[in-house]
């Protein structure tokens, strides 16, 4: 047997240790026991009646009384409020009917678009302004290039610059529409008269007015005999 | 008809304590295992006082827990588990003790010389000079063969006993008390030769 094989061969150790003085308890080890096993007792007792104080009937209705309250409030207190956002730390808001339009050139090209199908209300504005010119042509072709100098890009864009940036920041659906006169009116609260619409105006000297009068007479009799021709 | 309990064996004590709360039978079971139990622990730690805490401690936990014990499992078993479970924790209390108290010297590296007031020569006689260089050796030996070779060399336990008090099987428990031999008898080659 291998187990006999090896308390044979440790036979001096078991031997030894066998020999071994037994180690006795204390002799006051049983009344040391008792007196801890009774002090336990009385520390559960102790414990108990703690706990059995606590659930009396006199102190358990306020007690639980409290504790209803406590928990209403709690629920009263956490439904009313509001989570207020410190509108500095907000994120603006992005509008997505809206589209950015950075590139003023895109303006433009939908404008020129727009006047190759309808003439509007601006262009309507420079050819009434060219009319007048031809029907002030006696006062001369330099009045009428001046005339027409002052409808130059740069002021056609300041006219659309004038027009509120939030018409020119369209929907992707709706192309740019310029504002009718009656709509700059409306939306700038002072009529456009002929007075304030930059126009030069030239006093001609005595001799100037009889150019521009023989002038006209020589317009007005070459219209004439074209006529007579056709 | 009245019962002698000292005719009762341990588990009939325990259970007439468990049904009865009659306290005399524990006061039979502590007579009977006080002293084995103080040997064994005495043994593993190598402290008087501190072993005689742990019995204390023992018999305190088998009072109050009486009962968690179940009639399946023999008492001695269920009350050496106890014992050996609340060894090992002071144990290992001890040796913490002992090198937080060391380190408190301040420099790592030097070694100290420390008095041991558990051996006193001059008190002790022939058997218990040599019963105190077994127990050094003991106490040299690896926690876990050491405390099988106690319940099994100095408390005589058969093997399956010895199994059930560590938790481990039969195999294991011959493996280490034979491990814990071949140590043993290394260190105490000297007393051997003599």
């Amino acid at each position: 047997m291998p187990v006999k094989d090896d308390d044979k061969k440790y036979n001096d150790v078991i031997k030894t240790l066998n020999q071994l003085q037994e180690v006795k308890a204390p002799a006051d080890f049983e009344a040391r026991l008792m007196k801890k096993i009774n002090s336990e007792k009385y520390k559960e007792k102790k414990v108990q009646t703690i706990w059995n104080q606590f659930f009396i009937p006199s102190r358990l209705i306020p007690s639980a009384g409290l504790a209803a309250a406590a928990i209403i409030v709690f629920f009263v207190v956490t439904l009313n409020s509001e989570e207020l956002e410190d509108p500095l730390q907000m994120e603006p808001r992005v509008r997505e009917d809206i589209m950015e339009i950075v590139d003023y050139d895109e303006i433009k090209l939908e404008r020129e678009d727009k006047k190759q199908k309808d003439e509007s209300p601006l262009e309507k504005r420079t050819n009434m302004t060219e009319s007048s010119v031809t029907e002030d042509r006696g006062s001369g072709e330099r009045m009428e290039e001046e005339v027409i100098e002052s409808f130059t890009d740069d002021e056609m864009i300041a006219d659309i610059d004038s027009v509120p940036t939030e018409s020119m920041i369209t929907s992707t659906t709706e192309p740019i529409t310029l504002p009718t006169e009656g709509e700059t009116e409306m939306a700038t609260g002072l009529a456009i008269s002929k007075e304030n619409l930059n126009f030069r105006q030239i006093q001609l000297s005595e001799e100037e007015q009889e150019v521009v009068e023989q002038l006209r007479q020589k317009v007005q009799i070459q219209a004439a005999d074209s006529l007579k021709i056709e | 008809m009245e019962i002698n309990l000292h005719e009762l064996t341990d588990e009939e004590l325990i259970l007439e304590f468990q049904q009865n709360d009659t306290e005399r039978a524990f006061e039979i079971l502590v007579h009977r295992y006080k002293n084995p139990l103080t040997n064994y622990v005495f043994r593993f730690i190598g402290n008087y006082d501190a072993c005689s805490d742990v019995v204390q401690e023992t018999m305190i936990k088998v009072h109050r827990y009486k009962d968690s014990y179940s009639s399946v499992a023999k008492f001695s078993t269920w009350i050496y588990t106890i014992a050996g479970n609340l060894a090992r924790t002071e144990y290992k209390r001890q040796r913490r003790r002992q090198f937080i108290s060391i380190s408190d010297y301040g420099d790592e590296h030097k070694t100290f010389d420390i008095p041991d007031e558990a051996y006193r020569p001059d008190v002790m006689t022939d058997s218990g000079i040599k019963d105190e260089i077994i127990q050094r050796a003991l106490l040299k030996v690896k926690d876990a063969y050491r405390e099988a070779v106690i319940l099994r060399d100095v408390q005589g336990m058969s093997y399956e006993e010895i199994a059930e008090i560590l938790k481990v099987n039969e195999g294991t428990v011959k493996s280490r008390i034979n491990r814990g031999r071949a140590q043993l008898q290394t260190l105490l080659k000297d007393i051997y030769n003599e």
